[in-house]
């Protein structure tokens, strides 16, 4: 029974490589090898990342005879970044998947569906701590070629590190469930929770530079204090140095903590997970309601469909809020805002600007999970009088316009701050405008390709769907192109002249999208199944 | 009101719909029966525009669900079997969603909404959120939902499943009520008392081919309408 639901959880989470969600048919040929080169290959962009973290505290702490810091450090950071990455993604698969009911109702004790929900999990969890930490074991490797026994106990090191994670974010996750489940505005909650770690995150991540070298320099005072404070991590340290002793140390107090966390929510697993505990009753009051245009209606319910999941809400509309962060950051930071104010400068700014709003705007993945939203629900549309166009329309219109008007706001207020001229102004205020249109078209045209309509939880399309990931990075990526073509293509051009092409081939992207859109992606949605 | 001429749709390697051609005019309920996995879920697909198919032609009010899909779905209401409904919107939410997706103008679906709400008697519940509707509720939502339009053409894929004995009893005083009005119904059922009692015409189908069509009297004889219908179905 145990391996029957864990093979279920399990093609749960790699169903999208084996299965054309479109067709519902397994995936012809290497689609799936391919699909899986792609991730790979955002795979090692990330830790190439966290590779550079490594680097730039391997050398100072080895050679200041502080190995044992950097592991330390880098196992502080894998269990952070694992918490972070993980902690929403629990809640809502313990405690929030739409199958738990269906798997209560058949002969499956409670603890059997919590321990299979933990084993998928941990792979989570195991995930991305070793996005950071194999990265910093292979660092560490080519800098002081340890032996071969010492880099076994760091890869073990590696296995155990998310047991330390999995059990914080099960804490946490556990503590938003049982405050959202005595709290009537659950919404409320989720998204006080989400932008609390939201902010931590930002912060965490503006301060890194200064972190790291704060490590560097106090080294020996760090060591210290996570001797002193954090004692798992400290024996994390040493086990990674080799010493036996410390390894079993390290694991009793990881997988530890973990099991007493997993007794604990096991004693309480059967009230925590039933789903529907009864909303409160609302009044109806009978209303006229005013007639609303077709467009109109099909944004209102778009709106309602993003905004009804907080979490949904959060990960899809996270432009939004950096396009709104961005200004404030540069307002606290004028000092540096000014010293690059220069007349001569007026071009790079605006074109790092640029891409940094492209990067902005891409990280909105609104169009990018839209169709996979619709989920069962599909055939609503399907079988209405409303011409697909229509429906496609309003969901690249709502993309664009919870992108556009706030990023433009932001990039007016730093033109204002960075002191841009007339021209510049305008060509960046086009540019957010055409990356706006250009990722509503893209986040579509991939849905469309990848959609994921059978889910159990809203959060699988957005956080496990290869379309949603597909839709970040192209984000990314389009960037990454743009400095890139800078690079070589730069020297030929004034810098308002290849920010000029640059919109003109985004413009044009967005109008060949817009035609596959309406003639093939109609086709598409209409055969949805 | 509603043609079916040779339909045919195929999965893969199986027909799940052989050849099928049925007519159903206005003023008729027309009952469709058949074993699970026959082809009667397919064939009401097919009829509100959501499945293509190979061969064949459907016509909903002498227009071509092929090649004016938009016409056909104007007419046509659809009710699945399982009505997944956005769970982010409240009932009332729900149906002034559709309303206003058919265009009906607010004075109307206040009154319609009013009335079918208080006949299926889920009116105090309107304000709700789906999310905590039971599935009988939600089928009767749906249901509530298919007439606010006055379609000309209601598919059902057996409607009765999840609905309270009153709920049940009503929706079959409505289905006669519209098709009294000029209206035509098409549903599957499993339930054969209903098929016999309710339908005007009745059509059996057997791995995706139609073995019998007709009144009801013509289709069950001098017998009843189940060993007619087990005859059939177990007949090689």
């Amino acid at each position: 029974m145990v391996k029957a639901l864990l093979k279920k959880q399990l093609l749960e989470s790699v169903s999208f490589l084996f299965v054309d969600a479109k067709k519902q048919k397994k995936r012809a040929g290497s689609a799936g090898f391919w699909l899986a080169l792609i991730l790979l290959a955002a795979l090692f962009s990330v830790c190439t990342l966290f590779w550079h973290t490594g680097d730039m505290l391997c050398k100072p702490l080895v050679e200041s005879g502080l190995t044992w810091v950097y592991f330390a450090m880098m196992g502080l950071i894998a269990v952070t970044f694992s918490i972070i990455g993980g902690i929403f993604t629990t809640k809502a698969k313990l405690y929030e998947a739409k199958d738990n009911d269906f798997l209560l109702s058949m002969p499956i004790s409670p603890k059997a569906i919590l321990f299979v929900r933990m084993v998928s999990l941990y792979l989570f969890s195991l995930f991305f701590s070793s996005v950071v930490f194999l990265p910093a074991i292979v660092r560490y490797a080519t800098f002081a070629k340890p032996s071969a026994f010492v880099i076994l106990g760091q890869i073990a090191v590696n296995f155990i590190l998310p047991f330390g994670s999995l059990a914080i974010s099960c804490l946490l996750g556990w503590l938003i469930a049982w405050v959202t489940s005595k709290i009537p505005s659950k919404n409320l909650v989720s998204v006080f929770f989400s932008l609390a770690f939201l902010v931590a995150y930002f912060v965490l991540y503006s301060k890194t530079n200064s972190y790291l070298q704060y490590v560097m320099e106090h080294g020996d005072r760090l060591g210290k204090n996570i001797k002193s404070y954090l004692y798992p991590f400290y024996q994390l340290a040493l086990a990674c140095l080799g010493k036996g002793s410390a390894f079993f140390l390290f694991a009793l107090l990881f997988i530890g903590i973990f099991a007493a966390i997993y007794f604990l929510i096991s004693c309480t697993y059967l009230r925590l997970i039933i789903v529907n505990k009864g909303a409160r009753k609302v009044q109806y009051k009978e209303r006229t309601h005013k007639q609303k245009s077709l467009v109109s209606t099909l944004l209102k319910k778009e709106l309602k469909r993003y905004f009804g999941n907080p979490m949904v809400a959060l990960n899809c509309f996270m432009g939004v809020l950096l396009a709104v962060a961005l200004p404030i950051f540069a307002a606290c930071n004028m000092k540096l805002v000014r010293a690059l104010s220069k007349p001569a400068w007026e071009g790079g700014i605006t074109l790092v600007l640029g891409v940094l709003y492209g990067f902005i705007v891409g990280s909105n993945i609104i169009s990018g999970v839209s169709v996979s939203l619709e989920g069962e629900n599909v055939w609503i549309l399907q079988t209405s009088p409303v011409p697909t166009k229509k429906i496609l329309l309003a969901k690249a219109v709502f993309h664009f316009l919870w992108t556009a008007p706030i990023a433009l706001l932001s990039g007016l207020v730093l033109c204002v701050l960075f002191k841009l001229g007339v021209l510049f102004s305008v060509l960046l205020l086009t540019a957010i405008l055409a990356f706006s249109a250009f990722f509503a078209a893209l986040g579509l045209f991939i849905n469309l390709k990848m959609p994921k309509l059978h889910w159990t939880s809203e959060m699988a399309c957005v956080k496990q769907s290869f379309s949603a990931f597909l839709s970040l990075f192209s984000g990314w990526a389009t960037c990454g192109l743009l400095v890139g073509g800078f690079f070589w293509f730069g020297k030929y051009l004034p810098t308002w002249g290849y920010l000029l092409v640059g919109i003109g081939i985004l413009l044009v992207s967005t109008a060949a999208l817009g035609v596959w859109l309406v003639k093939r992606g109609t086709k598409i949605f209409e055969k949805l199944a | 009101m509603l043609k079916i001429e040779n339909l045919t749709k195929t999965y893969g390697n199986k027909k799940a719909v052989d050849g099928l051609s049925l007519h159903i005019q206005k003023g008729e309920i027309y009952g469709f029966i058949g074993h699970n996995g026959a082809g009667k879920t397919t064939t009401l697909k097919a009829c509100c525009g959501i499945l293509s198919f190979e061969e064949g032609e459907i016509f909903v009010d002498g227009v071509s669900i092929r090649e004016k899909p938009l016409d056909c779905k104007a007419k046509i209401a659809y009710i699945p079997d399982n009505p997944d409904l956005y769970a982010f919107m409240s009932g009332i939410q729900y149906l002034n969603f559709v309303a206003d997706i058919f265009k009906i103008p607010s004075n109307v679906r206040k009154e319609r909404i009013r009335k079918y709400g208080d006949i299926f008697d889920l009116t105090k519940d309107l304000a709700q959120s789906i999310s905590a509707y039971s599935h009988g509720m939600k089928q009767k939502l749906a249901i509530i939902s298919a007439l606010i339009h006055e379609p000309k053409l209601i598919l059902l894929d057996e409607p009765f499943v999840g609905l309270d004995p009153k709920a049940a009893h009503s929706l079959k005083e409505i289905m006669r009520e519209f098709c009294d009005n000029g209206s035509a119904i098409f549903f599957s059922t499993h339930v054969l008392e209903v098929a016999e009692k309710l339908c005007d015409k009745i059509a059996i189908i057997k791995d995706g081919k139609l073995i019998k069509q007709g009144t009801v009297d013509e289709v069950k004889g001098d017998s009843d309408l189940e060993n007619v219908f087990l005859e059939l179905v177990e007949a090689k």
